[in-house]
C-alpha cells in the first residue's frame, strides 16, 4: 500500500472529472511521482505534440511516501512536455500541497484538453469540481491564493497556481504552491496556463494510513530521522545557512558562472552569500534572513524566510513587499546575482519575491537576463530594443525592471520571457545562450566542476543540477571526494547519481536527504510502507528504468545525441581565474564512456537490448 | 611571509573582532602549515570540515604541509549543496 491507488482524471475540454484506479503494475516498475507520472505521459501523449496545445497533458503526481511520516515526504512533481525544451518536463516541489493531495486520497491528477475559458480545480477529499476562474485571470499567484482562501473559508486549503507571467506565455513559468514553493523548471506553469487552468486547491483530511507494516515503518522512520539530525550537513549546515553557504565555496573553487559565463569567479559573491544574509542591515539593524523553515514532514528545514529593507528602492511605497516571504536559495541568488553581475542582496531578494509572486523560474529568468546583458554589452541589444533601459552588467535597476516586465508580460519582458536560447537567436548570437536543450544552466561552471558538464549535457530536462548532483562528490566529498578538475571516472559517477536521484524523486522524498542518506537508508522505509519488496537494488533498477524512459520519450520527441552538448564558450574558452584557470570542459572525454555505460549506441540512442532489459513501452 | 586567511559560516566567530567580512591578511613565519593557522585562531578540530588552499580542496592528511607566500587559506564547517 501507501499508494492511494486512485487517479483523478480532469478533462478540461468537456468539464468531466473522473476517478480511476492507479496502474499498480506500472507503480511496481516506476514507483510513483517522477517515474510513474512520466509512464502515464508516455502512454497517453504523442511526444511530438505541441507542448502548448490541447494534446499535451499536465500530470500532478505524488510518490508513495508523500504524506507519510518519512522525513521530507511531502513532495509532488508536475510532468508534461516542456515548451522551453521540447523534451520531457518534470518539476518537483515541496511545501504542503503534495501531502495535502495525497491526504485527500489521490496519487495523481491528470489534466487533459483545454478549457474554453479560465477555470480552477477544487478538491475536498473525494470531491473534485471545476470552477470558473475568470475573476482570477490576470491576478498574481499571491492574489489568487488569497482570493481562493477567501472563497473557500478554510485556512488549511493548499493552493498551487500560475501567475501573470504564465498567462503572458513566458516559457519558463513555474507552478507555485504555498506562496513560495515552486515546481520551478522547464515551463510547467506555461503549460498549465495554456490549458486555461489558473489554480488547483486541495483539502485532504483522510490522511495516509495505509502503511504495509506500521510498527516496522515507524521504527525505521525514527531511526532515519536520527541519522538526519546527527549529520553535520542535514542537522546543522542546512538549517543554519541553507544552500546559500555554497556561494563563497563555489566562488573559491572557481566554478561560479559569472557575467553569462564569461568568468568563473564573482567579485561580489560575498555580498550575496549566506553569510551576508545574516548580517544586520544599517537601516533597521535586522538581517535579511528572518528564520529557516520546513516543508511538510521535513526534519532538515533548509528553507529561507527573508525581508527586504523597507527603504530599498525596489520596495519604496510598496508595503506588500515589506513582510516576510520566501528568501534566496543558492541557485536563485546565483542566477539573479552572479550571472547578471548584480551584488545587491535586497535587489536579489526583491527579484526572488517577484519570481514567486508571478511564477517564474529564477534560474532561467536570471540566466536570461545575464544573456541579455551580454548582448547589450556587445551592442546587439540597444536601448531602442528595451525602450530605454540600460542593461549593463551589474545594474540593480535593470534586474528589478526586467523582473517586473517579465512578471507582467509587458514590452521587452516578453523577449526575456522567451528564455536565453530564443533571445540569443533573435539577436544574432545563438552561442551566447548558456543552455542545454534550451534550458539555462544552474550555478556550477563545468570548467571548474567537470562532472557537472556531463550532468548538464545529458540531463533529460535540459541543463539541470538536480538530475545528478556530482557537486556533492566533486566539491563536498559526499559520499567520497573526487577531483573536480578531472574527467576520468565522471561518466560512472554521473550515471550513478542520475539513477539514484530518479529513485528518490519517484518515492516522494527530497533530494537534500542524500547529504546524509543513501538508498540504504531509504529502502527500509520504503519497504515497510509499500506493497512488494523494496531493496536498494530494486530502487536503483527502477531509477535506471525511469532515466531510460525519459530518454526514450525525448528521442521520440525528435531530440538526438547531438542535443547532449554544451555551448562553445564552455568547450573552447578557458576559465580565466582560479583553480580551473586554463581549463575548458572536457565533455568529449566523458560522453562516449557515458553512452557505453548506459547501454546506448555511440550516437546516444537507446538500444533494443536496453529497452527490453527495462521493459520500456514500444 | 604574507598569506590570506578566510573563515566562513559559523567559523566567522573565530576571526578577530577587528576583521571586517570573512578575510584577513596575516603575516606568518615561513613554513607555517594550515593546521598551525587553525590552532593560532583556536578553531576546534571538530568544527573544521572543508579546507581549501587557493581554492583547491586540502585533504586532512595534507594540512601539515607548509603554506607559501601569497597563499589563500579558506576554511568551512559543514557545507552543503542546492
Amino acid at each position: 500500500m501507501s499508494w492511494t491507488k486512485k487517479i483523478l482524471r480532469v478533462n478540461l475540454t468537456n468539464g468531466e472529472v473522473a476517478e480511476e484506479p492507479l496502474n499498480m503494475d506500472w507503480a511496481a516498475q516506476y514507483i510513483g511521482q517522477r517515474g510513474l507520472g512520466t509512464r502515464y505521459l508516455v502512454e497517453e501523449t504523442d511526444p511530438t505534440c505541441d507542448a502548448l496545445g490541447a494534446d499535451n497533458k499536465l500530470i500532478f503526481a505524488t510518490g508513495p511516501l508523500t504524506g507519510t511520516a518519512v522525513s521530507t515526504g511531502g513532495r509532488y512533481s508536475v510532468i508534461c512536455k516542456s515548451p522551453l525544451t521540447g523534451a520531457v518536463a518534470c518539476s518537483n516541489s515541496g511545501g504542503f500541497f503534495g501531502a495535502e493531495l495525497k491526504s485527500a486520497g489521490w496519487d495523481m491528477i491528470i489534466f487533459e484538453g483545454k478549457a474554453g475559458s479560465p477555470v480552477r480545480l477544487h478538491i475536498e477529499n473525494e470531491k473534485a469540481e471545476i470552477i470558473p476562474a475568470d475573476d482570477l485571470w490576470g491576478k498574481t499567484v499571491w492574489e489568487t491564493d488569497k482570493l481562493i482562501h477567501a472563497a473557500v473559508q478554510d485556512p488549511q486549503v493548499r493552493v498551487a497556481a500560475v501567475g501573470r507571467s504564465a498567462e503572458a506565455g513566458c516559457l519558463y513559468s513555474a507552478i507555485i504552491n504555498d506562496l513560495h514553493r515552486a515546481a520551478g523548471r522547464s515551463g510547467v506553469g506555461t503549460v498549465m496556463a495554456s490549458k486555461n487552468l489558473k489554480a488547483v486547491s486541495v483539502r485532504g483530511t483522510r490522511g495516509v494510513g495505509n502503511i504495509k507494516d506500521p510498527v516496522r515503518f515507524m521504527k525505521s522512520v525514527a531511526e532515519q530521522k536520527q541519522v538526519l539530525a546527527e549529520n553535520a550537513v542535514t542537522g546543522q549546515g542546512l538549517p543554519a545557512l541553507g544552500t546559500q553557504v555554497l556561494m563563497n565555496v563555489i566562488n573559491e573553487v572557481g566554478a561560479l558562472p559569472t557575467h553569462n559565463m564569461r568568468d568563473v569567479q564573482f567579485e561580489g559573491a560575498n555580498n550575496i552569500s549566506g553569510e551576508a544574509m545574516l548580517e544586520a542591515r544599517e537601516s533597521d539593524g535586522k538581517p535579511n534572513l528572518t528564520t529557516n523553515a520546513a516543508c511538510f514532514g521535513c526534519t532538515i528545514a533548509c528553507g529561507r524566510i527573508s525581508t527586504i529593507d523597507k527603504g530599498h528602492f525596489t520596495v519604496e511605497n510598496k508595503p506588500e513587499y515589506w513582510g516576510n516571504s520566501g528568501g534566496l536559495e543558492y541557485e536563485a541568488a546565483w542566477a539573479l546575482g552572479a550571472a547578471t553581475g548584480v551584488d545587491d542582496l535586497d535587489t536579489l531578494t526583491y527579484a526572488n519575491f517577484v519570481c514567486n509572486e508571478d511564477g517564474m523560474d529564477p534560474i532561467s529568468f536570471g540566466a536570461t537576463v545575464g544573456a541579455a546583458m551580454d548582448l547589450f554589452d556587445l551592442g546587439a541589444i540597444t536601448t531602442e530594443d528595451t525602450g530605454g533601459m540600460d542593461l549593463s552588467f551589474g545594474s540593480s535597476e535593470a534586474l528589478a525592471w526586467c523582473v517586473e516586465k517579465v512578471a507582467a508580460g509587458e514590452g521587452f519582458g516578453k523577449e526575456i520571457g522567451m528564455g536565453s536560447k530564443k533571445l540569443c537567436e533573435k539577436y544574432g548570437h545563438p552561442g551566447l545562450s548558456m543552455s542545454v536543450k534550451g534550458q539555462e544552466f544552474p550555478a556550477y561552471d563545468p570548467r571548474g566542476i567537470q562532472g557537472m558538464g556531463l550532468t548538464y549535457a545529458t540531463s533529460n530536462r535540459g541543463a539541470c543540477h538536480l538530475r545528478s548532483y556530482t557537486v556533492a562528490s566533486e566539491i563536498l566529498g559526499i559520499p567520497e571526494k573526487t577531483d573536480p578538475l578531472e574527467t576520468e571516472g565522471k561518466a560512472g559517477l554521473v550515471k550513478a547519481f542520475q539513477d539514484a536521484t530518479a529513485a528518490v524523486d519517484s518515492m516522494g522524498l527530497c533530494v537534500f536527504t542524500t547529504f546524509a542518506w543513501s538508498l540504504d537508508n531509504m529502502a527500509p522505509q520504503m519497504d515497510a510502507a509499500c506493497d512488494g519488496e523494496w531493496t536498494v537494488e530494486r530502487l536503483v533498477e527502477a531509477g535506471e528504468r525511469v532515466w531510460n524512459l525519459e530518454r526514450d520519450y525525448n528521442m521520440k520527441a525528435g531530440l538526438t545525441g547531438a542535443d547532449d552538448n554544451l555551448p562553445a564558450r564552455l568547450l573552447k574558452e578557458a576559465a580565466k581565474t582560479g583553480p580551473a584557470e586554463g581549463k575548458v570542459c572536457g565533455l568529449d572525454e566523458m560522453l562516449p564512456e557515458y553512452y557505453s555505460l548506459r547501454g546506448w549506441t555511440p550516437d546516444g540512442q537507446v538500444t533494443r537490448e536496453t529497452r527490453q532489459k527495462f521493459s520500456l513501452p514500444a | 611571509m604574507n598569506i590570506t586567511v578566510k573563515f566562513f559560516s559559523s567559523l566567522m566567530e573565530y576571526l578577530p573582532r577587528s576583521v571586517e567580512g570573512n578575510a584577513m591578511a596575516v603575516q606568518v613565519d615561513p613554513g607555517t602549515s594550515p593546521r598551525q593557522i587553525l590552532a593560532r585562531y583556536r578553531v576546534p578540530d571538530e568544527e573544521v570540515r572543508t579546507v581549501m588552499r587557493n581554492g583547491v580542496f586540502l585533504p586532512e592528511e595534507d594540512r601539515d604541509q607548509p603554506l607559501e607566500e601569497g597563499d589563500v587559506l579558506t576554511v568551512w564547517p559543514s557545507i552543503q549543496g542546492g
